[in-house]
């Protein structure tokens, strides 16, 4: 009978050596970075977030209204409050290329997510900074883009 | 087993007095002669007696316990032939058929049974509220005894439920069949007793597991099915009592220590300290008998660096119980458990790139709090028909937050209930309980708020041949701040048909329904980037479930010495189902959403096989949890619900060597509340859950050492969004008993 229990115990081993197949949660592909802020933010600022277009965004339309914004966005990270004066960002990316962006919200981004049909008027609560201009980037296969030296001025 | 048939020897002038006195007996009360039958349980391997075993006549309500010694004298049977079933925890149940029963003759009976750690309790208390055989339990029950509880060497019980039929936690939060999902911590659908006294916290309705002295539970009952006729508010997902051991009449001084070791991260890209993480535990426990009465005394030191950054816990935690004996017809009980905590607050992890360290500016998060349970419980055998129980316990838990979000809590709960069992006739037996209640809180993002409850319950069993008819009910009527809120009254019905003594089937159907808790009602807080705002026009959440189940537990046959089967078709309609809704503000409301139904299968299986060396348990819970408007169409799937749920345990034991392997598996989740997963960029993936734990132990001397090493193969997985969940754990467990 023992046998029996070894030759159980064997296949148990190569059963959870087939199965042992690592399919959870692993490495990501992102951009990240520090991003510092002048000290004075608008009153009219609820947020500023990074957030991520597609190559084919007009950078010069942004802020002109009738512009659709929405079919250029990608996604943005976590919001960043109000009189931050740096702090550290993360937004998680399929590999490809993207526009990144630093840029000011007039709408509390909880509420932006909650109502997914402000996306579609999401040009009308942008705020473009002054000095930081966007930047192309290249994410590769779970890697990290790393974009520093960022300064914003709203 | 030997049956030899002997007269009693006794002087001759005893025999004569015998003989004499039983004929002026037979004389007057025309009575047939009677026989009986006497004998000890040994245990099979080792041939010591065996104290406890329930010794049950089939067909009858017949049946007595084996003495200190193993011994056990069933007296005063009609001659007859009779079928006797014995059981006990941790052994191979065993049938006799055809024992014949002499006028005038004491037979002997002398029996070995088996060890089994598959063979968990066949006695259950919870689902009835009365000593029952599991295969005569109208609802779905299963039960952990204690030697699958030592068999893991955890400090946690929550790490031993998760490996039930049915049963899986979500960040703590106990499911039984999905009916809680994940509600920010606030409002189990599922209750948790200890030694049949409710242990969920007064504000939320939460459980903590800490609570629980795990190394002193002598077993786990784990009831399934809904309705709260018997236990009330919370219950109609279910029940889980956790029965602490009473001390062995022997002496006994354990020392135990349990070191531990966390993984790496296996991925580089999320290695964050320099040193690995540890943990440790060191417990001493006394245990011994003071005349009549006993006593059990524990102390225990625990700290965890936690796999992730705030995951760090620092605790000790002191307990005890006194076993009061006055006689054959009183009890008493009394069992305390201090609970001090210092612990890392987590909220969500850093970023998906960073999963185990805390958010920039919640590095110093952490809750230091006490939480002390006094529970006391006096038992009165007023006749073998009459009994009653009068249970009291008081709950408080004072707590204070540290870090970026600064709180405090002081909580108390206090409970009294009296319960009485009464036999009316063999077929017919009743139990009637009346409860109180009261939970009191004062917290910063609760307010101060006072909730009081009264019921009543009344359940009657009636058996006819093989069939099992239980009706029961409860009513109860709660306040909260001094008006009264609502009443409610909660039925069941159920029939068990057992027509063989392996084999059972059920079928019932109850009403539960849970009253919102303080949390919900009035929490103003914030989660994440969300608030969290009072909703105190709250009412009960019911619930109306069904199951159809059929249980098989049989012994040797062959090469198998054990095989336990239940299945069950089950389904749970919810109204007025109270969950967190995120408003187009992103406010979250506790809301009573429109309505629910978690349909569901389960099948579980249990065996071993050639003479107890290899034994596997195994479980799959299949669940259709969905949301429904107000015309009974399905609008969406219920968030924080599995879908597949599979759980397995296979079993080696050879030499004095103990192995076990574990497997659990969940589907990815379906729905969550807050941040559901981004197709386009891959944030918040939902990943299924497969991890595999093994662990190898042995006995020599009073010497117990055990290797475990939880999550093997590092699978790297969430339940609640962006809280990383459990790492590779390689622990060893060293215990002496003195």
């Amino acid at each position: 009978m023992k046998r029996w229990s070894f030759l159980l115990i064997i296949a148990m081993g190569l059963t959870v050596t087939q199965c042992s197949d690592p399919g959870g949660l692993d490495t990501v592909s992102g951009v990240t970075g520090q991003i510092s802020f002048d000290p004075v933010w608008p009153d009219s600022l609820e947020a500023a977030v990074v957030v991520v277009f597609d190559v084919d965004l007009d950078l010069d339309s942004v802020s002109v209204p009738g512009y659709p914004v929405v079919d250029h966005f990608v996604t943005f990270g976590d919001p960043i409050e109000p009189g931050t004066i740096s702090t550290e960002y993360f937004v998680q990316l399929q590999p490809g290329s993207y526009v990144v962006m630093a840029i000011g919200l007039r709408i509390d981004p909880a509420i932006l997510l909650a109502n997914r049909s402000l996306f579609e008027r999401i040009g009308e609560f942008i705020v473009s900074p002054e000095n930081a201009a966007p930047r192309g980037i290249v994410i590769r296969e779970k890697r990290i883009n790393e974009q520093t030296g960022w300064y914003v001025q709203f | 087993m030997k049956i030899r048939t002997t007269a009693p020897q006794s002087p001759l002038w005893a025999q004569i007095i015998l003989i004499l006195v039983l004929t002026f007996a037979s004389s007057c009360l025309h009575a047939q002669e009677m026989g009986s039958l006497a004998g000890r349980v040994t245990d099979h391997k080792t041939g010591d007696g065996l104290p406890g075993v329930n010794i049950q006549i089939m067909g009858t309500s017949k049946g007595t316990m084996s003495d200190m010694e193993g011994y056990f004298i069933l007296p005063d049977l009609n001659p007859d032939s009779y079928q006797l079933r014995f059981t006990m925890m941790g052994y191979v149940p065993q049938n006799l058929k055809d024992i014949q029963v002499a006028a005038g003759i004491t037979g002997n009976l002398d029996i070995g049974l088996k060890q089994n750690i598959l063979a968990s309790p066949q006695v259950v208390v919870t689902s009835s509220r009365r000593d029952q055989d599991i295969l005569e339990s109208p609802f779905s029950v299963s039960a952990i005894g204690p030697r699958e509880i030592q068999a893991k060497a955890i400090i946690n019980m929550a790490d031993i439920l998760g490996y039930e039929p049915g049963v899986n936690l979500v960040n703590g939060q106990l499911n039984i069949r999905g009916a809680s999902g994940y509600a920010l911590g606030a409002g189990s659908r599922s209750l948790l007793l200890l030694d049949g006294i409710p242990m969920l916290g007064s504000a939320a309705g939460n459980i903590s597991w800490g609570n629980v002295p795990t190394s002193e539970v002598d077993r786990v009952e784990i009831v399934k099915s809904g309705g709260s006729a018997m236990y009330g508010s919370s219950a109609m997902g279910g029940v889980v009592n956790i029965i602490t051991r009473n001390a062995p009449p022997e002496p006994e001084t354990r020392i135990s220590t349990r070191l531990g070791v966390y993984s790496e991260p296996r991925v580089e890209q999320w290695r964050w300290r320099d040193n690995p993480g540890l943990t440790s535990m060191a417990e001493i426990s006394h245990s011994r008998s003071l005349g009549d009465h006993a006593v059990w005394v524990k102390l225990q030191k625990h700290r965890d660096d936690g796999f992730g950054e705030l995951n760090w816990v620092d605790a000790i935690t002191f307990s005890g119980k006194i076993k009061f004996n006055f006689g054959s017809a009183h009890s008493a009980s009394i069992f305390s458990n201090v609970f001090s905590e210092d612990k890392g607050l987590l909220s969500t992890w850093k970023s998906p790139a960073d999963p185990f360290e805390a958010p920039v500016g919640s590095e110093k998060d952490h809750t230091d709090g006490v939480k002390t349970i006094l529970n006391g419980q006096y038992a009165y055998l007023h006749s073998p028909e009459l009994s009653f129980k009068v249970r009291a316990g008081s709950y408080t838990n004072d707590w204070v937050g540290y870090g970026a979000d600064p709180d405090y809590s002081n909580e108390q709960k206090y409970f009294g209930e009296l319960v009485s069992n009464w036999v009316v006739n063999p077929g017919l037996s009743t139990v009637t309980g009346l409860t109180i209640q009261r939970n009191a809180v004062e917290a910063q993002i609760f307010g101060e708020h006072d909730s009081r409850s009264v019921a009543g319950y009344l359940l009657a069993q009636q058996s006819l041949r093989d069939i099992t008819l239980s009706l029961g009910g409860r009513y109860e009527a709660y306040a909260v701040d001094g008006a009264s809120q609502d009443q409610v009254f909660s039925p069941q019905l159920a029939i068990n048909w057992k027509p063989q003594p392996w084999l059972a089937m059920r079928v019932s159907t109850a009403q539960g329904f849970r009253v919102p808790t303080v949390a919900e009602m009035f929490t103003r807080a914030r989660r994440s980037i969300f608030y969290v705002e009072p909703n105190p026009d709250l009412i009960p959440e019911t619930s109306l479930s069904q199951e159809v189940g059929i249980s098989f537990i049989a012994g040797e046959y062959g090469v198998v010495d054990l095989l336990k089967l239940d299945a069950a078709l089950f389904q749970n309609q919810f109204e007025n189902l109270i969950e967190p809704v995120p408003d187009s503000m992103a406010i979250i409301h506790f809301q009573n959403i429109a309505d629910a139904r978690i349909q569901g299968a389960e099948i579980g299986v249990g065996v071993s096989f050639f003479d107890n060396i290899t034994d596997l348990k195994t479980s799959y819970t299949w669940l259709n949890p969905v949301e429904l408007d107000g015309d009974g169409q399905v609008i969406d799937t219920l968030s924080y619900r599995y879908r597949h749920h599979w759980v397995s345990t296979i079993g080696i034991h050879v030499w004095r060597l103990d192995g076990s392997l574990e497997y659990r598996y969940a589907s990815a989740l379906e729905s969550v509340e807050l941040f559901p997963e981004n197709l386009q960029t891959g944030q918040d993936r939902q990943v299924p859950i497969s991890v595999w734990n093994a662990s190898m132990g042995t006995e020599w001397s009073g010497w117990k050492l055990l290797f475990r090493v939880d999550n093997i193969f590092q699978y790297y997985y969430t339940q609640l969004e962006r809280n990383m969940e459990e790492e590779r754990l390689v622990t060893v467990s060293l215990e002496k008993r003195l």
